[in-house]
């Protein structure tokens, strides 16, 4: 790592000595995209295309980045084909083309599945964060040892003595909850007391959405395979509501003594549902607890006021509410004013709605429009990338005095878009009408 | 947006049953315009079934002429209205002026009392059921009824205003017009049009347009009901037309004129000579760019018979013809957003597998795969897709598919049954989709005309 990188994350480290201004911290963030450009377009293809064509040789000023973030969806940018028809080799020949890897160089021959083509990559050194959306589609976002490394280094929690630590999710997934969970419950797991759902995420489950919903767009699909898939949908649900169910009994039976809680929103809200079931009312963990909520609801539906109860369902306990998007290497943390705080060693940007566009604050430092960011923390992937989220950031600062820019009122831009607009046209897209949707 | 824009709230006057409402009683943002209506009178926008329709004695041979002369007065434009509509469209729309321009000269030919006597032969088999009751040969009479209906409109192309209203003109009926935020003035000048040249006609009072913000319950809800209206015509994006669907029931009828792509299917013919490579190129890029890529008949996916280099060549070809500045195209036209961007820089890193033509810059680029890419291609973007045999492009062809052009034009008669089968609506000789053809075709697969009447039997 360079020296102007290391020092950097070194200073914004929490807990940190070192305090840097605003106007420093600032400068060395440039310093190091600079640094970063340089080294990673020699290696990231995609990103020395998108340098050359913008004629962007170096970094000396934040609009010099905003051309060369990558759009997040650049990590599910490969042919579906290549997924759908299992050519592992071009997979990973595409996934060289968004980072500095040579997954390339893995052998993936006798790979028979997505799972076991991100299992066999992480042997060599590529760490595939994958998730999915409703399309079926998967992005993979390849970290390597190094990003690995800084994300250990950052943990929501280190220093704690042995306790219970509950993941409400499964713990074997290729997905970045997942390992810092586990490196946390490495750290002070008490023996006995780790718990989360044993039966590993398959991404391959999501690969078979997306293939039935490419046969049923090129008309190949049997009606009686669309109903035979729905079928096994629904039995999976059921067969994996019991785990659920036990994993959240074992966490409150541990809410006497102090324990750590990951989990989702939507995670959250059945604990709380079974809990009720079983009689237990609010208020009754121990104020030791400490609760970590992030992510989603992920199609569990709540009243609108769930936030509320769900705090006042854990009571007195810790809590850390944070948001965060998989391509950024640190959590922006909610503080007690209801701001979330952008991570001290990322570059804020904020763009109009196309994301081309830099907006600048105005003149109560707040503008709104689509994140983006710059992440001078990686070592596998470029750190510029654009979000699919809408937000307002407030530049001016946090009353609760921590210092840099804070973000509020993050809403998705395709759930704003589904709001409707009558601004018509003829020419369309073939979309979920003649798809089909399946499986969401 | 121009803060100019943000400042000046547009007049946008509405037409009830022939009369101008003018007004600024309800404010709206919408579209990326700042503009301000009269307040809707609901009661106002219904014609009771106690009484007739204003049409009901006029016969199809005076209603072309009222629409002819309506014609001319677009075309003169003496009163500006036209022009100002143009103007309004110039501060929202993707397009350059001179396209809007060229396409509202062009308005008028909608008009063409030739046209529309053709569209009523082709599509009813002439205006005998539409004047009266039609024996039918083994007895009994048949009469084609005009109906009550909605239309929905779209505001990428002023046409589909013009053909709104001679259609709807022609079935007798009586139509309300929902202006789309994307064209706000356009379907009130015509009608205003027909009020200019026969004040108080019966065409004249069959019409209404009217702006209420897409989707809003409080006036969908109450118009959308059979007691009122017998149709809904909704033209455009898939969540229009759920949002219309929400209304179907007994009595109250979708006609839907769906979101659609378009596509080429080039044949190996095209490799015979320089010559037929280049005009089968032009011809595959004017089919391309319509609006600058942005019309449902413009081509995506070109499906083309041959080996990697020959579909190279085409594709080098092609995307020089690209660049051409056309009619309803512009030379530079704004660069595909930022995640296909990314998506396709991610391809041309896959060379040989892909390969891509041409540069982000706005003047066409073309994408070489042996499958369709996952996007849909817009802005002057191509992918051609490598095919050993145009039938092999059959697999990529469903209903959502209006328009194949087909090179060389002979090959359509052996294709045309599979296109139809698979879902296809239209084919053309390449190079000619943005070609309207005859008057009285089909379209999207049926008759409009056809379906907006109400087909009444009379038995002995």
């Amino acid at each position: 790592m360079t020296d102007v990188r290391h020092h950097l994350l070194e200073a914004t480290k929490p807990g940190s000595a070192a305090s840097l201004d605003a106007e420093e911290l600032a400068r060395l963030r440039l310093l190091a995209a600079d640094e970063r450009l340089q080294e990673q377009r020699r290696t990231i293809p995609v990103l020395d295309t998108r340098a050359s064509e913008a004629g962007v040789s170096a970094i000396t000023d934040v609009h010099d980045l905003v051309p060369l973030l990558f759009a997040h969806s650049v990590y599910k940018s490969y042919p579906e084909s290549f997924v759908l028809n299992g050519r592992w080799d071009r997979l990973s020949v595409w996934l060289d083309t968004v980072s500095t890897h040579t997954a390339a160089a893995v052998d993936v021959a006798g790979v028979g599945d997505v799972d076991a083509w991100i299992e066999q990559l992480r042997r060599g050194g590529v760490f595939v964060m994958a998730s999915s959306g409703t399309s079926g589609k998967c992005s993979f976002l390849p970290l390597n040892g190094a990003d690995m490394a800084f994300l250990e280094s950052r943990l929501a929690i280190t220093d704690r003595a042995a306790c219970p630590i509950s993941f409400l999710g499964p713990s074997e997934a290729p997905m970045r909850v997942a390992y810092s969970f586990k490196a946390m419950a490495r750290a002070f797991g008490r023996p006995g007391a780790v718990h989360a759902l044993e039966e590993p995420l398959r991404l391959s489950e999501q690969i078979e959405i997306a293939a039935l919903r490419k046969a049923m767009a090129d008309g190949t699909a049997r009606p009686s395979e669309v109903a035979r898939f729905e079928a096994e949908a629904t039995r999976r649900t059921a067969e994996r509501e019991a785990a659920v169910t036990a994993l959240l009994d074992a966490v409150l039976c541990h809410r006497g003594e102090p324990q750590v809680i990951f989990g989702g929103w939507g995670m959250h809200w059945r604990l709380l549902e079974v809990a009720r079931e079983r009689g237990i009312g609010d208020g009754t963990f121990h104020p030791g607890t400490f609760v970590n909520f992030a992510g989603g609801l992920k199609g569990v539906s709540v009243p609108d006021d769930y936030e509320a109860q769900i705090f006042a369902f854990y009571g007195a306990v810790q809590r850390r509410v944070g948001y965060g998007m998989s391509e950024l290497s640190g959590s922006f943390v909610r503080c007690p004013h209801g701001v979330y705080h952008w991570p001290q060693w990322i570059v804020p940007l904020v763009l109009d709605e196309a994301g081309e566009t830099l907006l600048d604050a105005g003149a109560d430092g707040r503008v709104r429009g689509r994140v983006a960011a710059y992440d001078p923390a990686w070592d596998g992937i470029w750190g510029g990338v654009v979000s699919g989220d809408q937000a307002t950031v407030d530049f001016g600062g946090c009353a609760c005095g921590q210092p840099g820019a804070t973000v509020t009122d993050i809403v998705r831009y395709c759930d704003l878009s589904a709001a409707g607009d009558d601004k018509l046209t003829c020419g369309g897209t073939i979309d979920a009408y003649i798809r089909g949707v399946v499986g969401t | 947006m121009r803060m100019s824009d943000l400042l000046e709230s547009v007049a946008v006057p509405h037409v009830v049953k022939g009369d101008v409402v003018e007004g600024a009683a309800d404010h709206h943002d919408a579209g990326g315009m700042s503009f301000h209506t009269p307040r809707l009178d609901l009661d106002r926008l219904v014609w009771t079934r106690a009484e007739p329709l204003p049409l009901a004695d006029t016969n199809v041979d005076e209603i072309v002429q009222v629409l002819a002369a309506a014609g001319e007065h677009l075309r003169d434009d003496a009163d500006g209205l036209l022009r100002a509509a143009l103007d309004l469209l110039c501060r929202t729309s993707p397009y350059e002026r001179r396209i809007l321009e060229n396409s509202y000269a062009e308005l008028w030919r909608v008009f063409d009392a030739d046209r529309m006597r053709a569209m009523v032969a082709g599509e009813l088999g002439g205006a005998a059921a539409l004047d009266g009751w039609v024996r039918h040969p083994d007895g009994g009479s048949v009469r084609a009824y005009p109906s009550r209906i909605i239309h929905v409109l779209a505001g990428n192309a002023p046409s589909v205003a013009a053909l709104s209203v001679v259609r709807g003109a022609l079935s007798k009926g009586v139509h309300l017009l929902k202006l789309p935020s994307n064209d706000l003035l356009t379907a009130t000048t015509i009608v205003r049009a027909i009020s200019a040249v026969a004040p108080g006609h019966p065409v004249a009072r069959s019409f209404s347009a009217v702006y209420w913000r897409g989707g809003d319950d409080a006036v969908e809800g109450a118009l959308c009901r059979p007691q009122y209206f017998d149709k809904l015509i909704a033209w455009g994006g898939e969540r229009a037309i759920a949002n219309a669907a929400k209304y179907v029931g007994p009595g109250f009828e979708l006609i839907s004129f769906d979101p659609k792509n378009s596509i080429s299917m080039i044949g190996e013919e095209v490799f015979e000579s320089d010559a037929a490579l280049r005009s089968a190129a032009a011809a595959a890029a004017i089919d391309a760019t319509p609006y600058n890529q942005e019309a449902c008949i413009a081509s995506r996916f070109q499906f083309v018979e041959g080996t990697v280099e020959q579909v190279d060549r085409f594709c080098a070809q092609l995307a020089l013809e690209l660049a051409a500045e056309r009619p309803l195209t512009s030379a530079i036209v704004d660069p595909p957003p930022r995640d296909v961007r990314d998506e396709i820089d991610a391809l041309a890193g896959l060379e040989p597998m892909y390969r891509v033509f041409g540069q982000f810059d706005g003047r066409g680029l073309v994408i070489r795969s042996d499958e369709p890419v996952e996007f849909s291609p817009s802005g002057k973007v191509v992918n051609v897709v490598r095919v050993p045999s145009l039938t092999a492009a059959l697999a990529h062809v469903n209903v959502s598919t209006q328009t194949v052009g087909v090179f060389p034009a002979a090959r359509k008669a052996a294709l045309r049954d599979a296109l139809a089968a698979a879902g296809a609506q239209r084919l053309v000789p390449l190079g000619m989709a943005a070609g309207g053809g005859p008057a009285g075709l089909p379209h999207d697969g049926f008759y409009p005309l056809h379906r907006m009447m109400r087909w009444i039997s009379d038995q002995d």
